[in-house]
């Protein structure tokens, strides 16, 4: 879960170097979006909220595209921390925009009616939930593996990723790979905060509790770097969890901590020691 | 980049004319204008130090607000749990902040650019977590309140004018940095640190030494604030402190010396008055920066230069 | 963890007043009323503003407080400390308020309640419950008529205490301060009830955290016959959605805070059985009355909903204020006070509740029950419910000196 939102982040800045502040917002409109949609589309059923899902993705992608077109694209030359801003105004501008719809209160999304309760292995509860979030991130993950290895659009991609400046030199065109970049990220942010909605609940303050932890990943995932986003969700994951368990009054500095120490190791091992 | 706007008399008198301005006001419009505008000078200083760090040594922080809010709980510690007095206490302020500037710092300067804002924002983080957490010593979520009396127990009017003149003193001391040599190592660390290194300074320690300096003058605001509020919570320290620091850069106008100031002023005006019209004001802030950054990305202070120029008052370049 | 911009939160600070012909005169007695109406407060705030204004209107109909017309003026605290203060202060300074109130969450209870005691005015707690602001925080200007933080704990300890078939209990909490002290005076309090039961070491979550399932398994995995949880708003239905996947009804019970409001937003994914709950004045459960009838019809012809527990606070706040200014004759601190804390009040949560000198705590009680559908409401109620009486929810005299005490 993490993982598919932390994914679309690094995807973002490793290919244009924005940092996306308003990535937790996009993942809450996702959120709301399936609110809205699951109702709508044969309630209750495992089909009906996939699909509620999906379509709450692809709106989020739209409004992803829409924004990086009249805003973000003006400022790509500017210095990041422009970039920065302007995405922070999104999230203002996206956080007062669903409270003026939605309203305060916090909603629920009914769950698929086939994945409520728990498989009992021996003595063991598993909730079924969780598995089917994993499972559809999982796939979301090997389809984009699939696309970046194999096809055009994943090779232009990676070429964008590389050297930005070659790939403009030998004619792609920079400005449709950012924006569909921007826009795939924000379809899976929107996909996860669909997942996602009907574990918890829906509220107009998800963005800032999403965002740093999804920062958390993508920075010591190695920023760009989506394998790192994966291997450092399941890192984070697991600190946490086992936080709880030890160290309970500790478990979020040590998340920070282990950030600062992939910071600088990063820094000493990647650029050839302390002369930097 | 220009330096220092050069002070030419005209400058100068239109500086002391807007603190006489302010002053003025402060007296005049009821005292519900003097805490708006004491806010305002607070946060104009605590920009103005992030300003400093990003203007002059080019480093952008995401975690500024752990200064603030250290330099609220040093002093707020300071007379809470160790009854030092008042006087002495704002002086622990300042530098606890700078202390853990100096320590923070050392770590963050090893790092550039993205990989500095990120780590700068993991330390903020901790320092918050600490605050929230430690619950015997800090007073955890629920902060410190009631200690002494707020504004030392000066009136509204008068705190509003020690405020004003601790700002101006602090400009001062800013400028008086910037000029220096110090000020020039800083300057061209941050315009470029290769070939500042080549020139036989240490990028580091350089980047360190502001940092700090950063750091205290963020710790003044945080204790002035302290001050004002008569309390300390760790929200201070938090993410939303530094967002709006960094917005209001921003929006002045950054690589130049006045950004912070007027950033801080036209938030805290905005606010002010954008509430009295509509209760969408996270609405009206986005839309207004998104437009701001588009139509000036060199901020509100690049209008303030072009028509000053235009009306004959110009710099020479 | 709160990382919302600190001026970023969208406020309502637009002065909501409800003004009459009198207000235009000046001569009105005026509620300064700051209010989470933003950030996480937003919701709970809400209710308590609507029951608010439901007894203002209705008091204002019957002619005021002491002939005077009163005069609400909302200011929005963006549920943050340092903008509460401001706007207590700027109420206060350039408003010329009566008396301030309203506050949601502690830490801008404890802001607002710094300002009101410096500058003298009269202050009471509806939503906010710390019991800080009764104990080391407390002045002479303050009074809370809500049971607080330790109180409800206290409530949640006597009824576990009276199911003699629970044997173990695993205490669960917001991690911050309110989730720390209700864990701490809940276990205090069963361990003098019920010396035999065992209380296992206490979870802590994290504030924002929307995955409970790291804290449910170690939870469960002590095999507690029920589980205390100090969780509210958000993080509480998702521990009762996500519980459901770890059995945790089936194998456990949970013994938690359910007002109205939550009652109302879990709806169906409340679990059958296995939950009780705490509130503080659910309208099904109050004490019947004259008043009680009218009341739920007016707020509900008002604002379409049931009355929750906040906006019955709200309400019952402001009448006991207009009951102890009449008896006083005047708005002035100093006449009014020994009017609240001699007084016996009497409204929607019954009749005969007074409020301590020493430490401003209304002898409020807690209810405590089980969760039960098919009621006549459209949501779960709770049933068999214990109405807990104040008195004997409250530390001493003895005891508070002695916090306050250990504070200084």
């Amino acid at each position: 879960m993490l993982f598919l939102i932390a994914s679309g982040l690094t995807l973002i800045f490793g290919v244009s170097r924005i940092v996306n502040f308003a990535h937790g917002s996009l993942y809450m409109l996702g959120a709301f979006f399936t609110y809205a949609l699951v109702p709508l589309i044969a309630p209750g059923t495992v089909g009906g909220f996939f699909a509620s899902v999906l379509l709450a993705g692809l709106g989020v992608a739209a409004i992803g595209l829409i924004f990086e077109v009249i805003a973000l694209r003006r400022v790509y030359g500017a210095p990041e921390l422009m970039q920065l801003i302007i995405t922070v105004a999104l999230v203002l501008i996206i956080r007062d925009v669903v409270r003026w719809i939605w309203g305060p209160n916090s909603l629920s999304v009914p769950m698929p009616d086939a994945f409520m309760g728990a498989l009992l292995i021996g003595d063991n509860y598993f909730p079924i939930f969780p598995f089917v979030i994993f499972g559809a991130g999982l796939a979301v993950m090997l389809v984009m593996v699939g696309v970046i290895r194999f096809t055009r659009a994943g090779i232009l991609l990676r070429a964008g990723t590389d050297d930005r400046g070659m790939a403009a030199l030998l004619g792609v065109n920079e400005k449709l790979i950012f924006s569909s970049v921007f826009a795939v990220g924000a379809l899976l942010a929107g996909i996860a905060g669909g997942l996602a909605a009907p574990y918890g609940d829906v509220n107009y303050l998800l963005d800032t509790t999403v965002i740093v932890t999804a920062f958390i990943v993508v920075v010591i995932g190695g920023l760009g770097n989506l394998y790192g986003a994966f291997a450092a969700a399941m890192l984070v994951g697991i600190t946490k969890a086992l936080g709880i368990l030890y160290f309970p009054r500790l478990s979020m500095v040590l998340i920070f901590l282990i950030m600062a120490a992939v910071l600088l190791a990063r820094s000493l091992g990647r650029q050839g020691g302390p002369s930097r | 980049m220009n330096v220092l706007p050069k002070m030419t008399p005209l400058r100068w008198g239109i500086a002391g004319a807007l603190i006489v301005l302010l002053e003025l006001v402060n007296r005049l419009a009821g005292v519900g204008m003097s805490l708006v505008l004491t806010e305002m000078l607070i946060l104009a200083l605590f920009a103005s130090s992030l300003n400093l760090l990003m203007s002059y040594g080019h480093m952008v922080s995401f975690g500024h607000a752990a200064y603030f809010g250290l330099g609220a709980y040093g002093f707020t510690l300071a007379v809470a749990r160790f009854d030092v007095p008042v006087e002495l206490a704002v002086f622990i302020g300042p530098i606890v902040a700078g202390l853990g500037g100096l320590v923070f710092g050392a770590l963050c300067v090893r790092l550039t650019e993205i990989y500095f804002a990120m780590l700068t924002l993991a330390c903020a983080q901790i320092t918050f977590t600490v605050l929230f957490q430690w619950y015997d010593f800090t007073g955890g979520d629920t902060g410190i309140t009631g200690f002494m009396n707020p504004r030392f127990g000066l009136t509204e009017q008068n705190f509003m004018t020690l405020v004003l003149v601790v700002l101006v003193l602090c400009l001062f001391a800013m400028a008086w940095i910037v000029k220096s040599p110090l000020g020039l190592s800083i300057r061209s660390v941050g315009q470029d640190r290769w070939r500042a290194e080549a020139l036989g300074l240490a990028p580091r320690r350089v980047q360190l030494t502001v940092f700090v300096i950063a750091s205290v003058f963020a710790g003044i605001a945080g204790t002035l604030f302290a001050v004002f509020q008569g309390s300390a919570f760790p929200d201070y320290a938090g993410l939303g402190f530094t967002l709006d620091a960094l917005i209001m850069v921003v929006l002045g106008g950054l690589n130049s010396f006045w950004g912070g100031l007027v950033g801080a002023v036209i938030l805290v005006q905005l606010e002010h008055w954008v509430l009295m019209v509509t209760s969408h004001w996270e609405l009206m802030l986005g839309l207004a920066v998104l437009v701001l950054v588009l139509v000036l990305p060199q901020g509100v202070v690049s209008v303030a230069g072009r028509l000053s120029n235009m009306l004959g008052l110009g710099r020479k370049k | 963890m709160a990382t919302k911009t600190r001026t970023g939160v969208s406020a309502l600070a637009l002065a909501a007043v409800l003004t009459s012909a009198a207000a235009a005169e000046g001569n009105t007695v005026k509620i300064g009323y700051v209010t989470g109406l933003s950030g996480a407060c937003s919701s709970i705030s809400e209710d308590g503003l609507n029951g608010t204004k439901l007894a203002v209107e209705e008091l204002n109909a019957k002619g005021g407080i002491l002939g005077r017309q009163i005069e609400l003026i909302v200011r929005d605290s963006q549920t943050k400390p340092d903008e509460g203060g401001k706007q207590a202060r700027e109420l206060v300074a350039s408003e010329g308020v009566d008396v301030l109130t309203g506050v949601c969450s502690s830490s801008v209870l404890l802001a607002v309640e710094a300002v009101a005691a410096e500058a003298g005015v009269p202050h009471y707690a509806i939503i906010g419950s710390t019991q800080k602001a009764n104990i080391e925080a407390f002045q002479p200007n303050f009074w809370q008529i809500q049971p607080n933080a330790t109180m409800e704990a206290f409530a949640a300890a006597a009824y576990v205490a009276k199911k003699a078939e629970w044997k173990r209990i695993q205490p669960m909490g917001y991690d911050y301060e309110w989730g720390h002290t209700s864990v701490e005076a809940f276990t205090e309090h069963l361990k003098e009830l019920r010396p035999d039961i065992e209380i296992t070491d206490p979870i802590f979550v994290k504030l924002g955290d929307n995955n409970m399932g790291p804290y449910i398994a170690p939870a469960l995995s002590t095999k507690p016959d029920a589980i205390y949880a100090a969780i509210f708003g958000g993080g509480l239905v998702n521990l009762i959605k996500q519980g459901q996947g770890f059995g945790l009804f089936e194998r456990s019970n949970l013994v938690t805070l359910t007002t109205v409001d939550a009652l109302q937003s879990m709806g169906s994914t409340m679990p059958k059985t296995g939950v009780y709950g705490i509130a503080r004045a659910p309208f099904f459960a109050l004490p019947p009355s004259e008043e009680l009838p009218g009341f739920i019809e007016s707020y509900r012809a008002a604002y379409n909903e049931y009355p929750t527990d906040w906006a019955v606070n709200g309400y019952d706040g402001i009448m006991i204020y207009a009951a102890a200014v009449e008896a006083a004759g005047s708005t002035g601190m100093d006449a009014l006070m020994p009017k609240i804390y001699g007084g016996t009040f009497d409204g929607l949560r019954g009749a005969g509740l007074t409020v301590r000198a020493f430490d401003g705590q209304m002898s409020a009680p807690a209810y405590v029950g089980a969760i039960a559908f098919g009621s006549e409401f459209p949501f779960p109620t709770l049933t068999d419910v214990d109405i807990v009486p104040g008195e004997t929810l409250m530390w001493s005299e003895d005891k508070i000196q002695a916090l306050r005490g250990a504070a200084n």
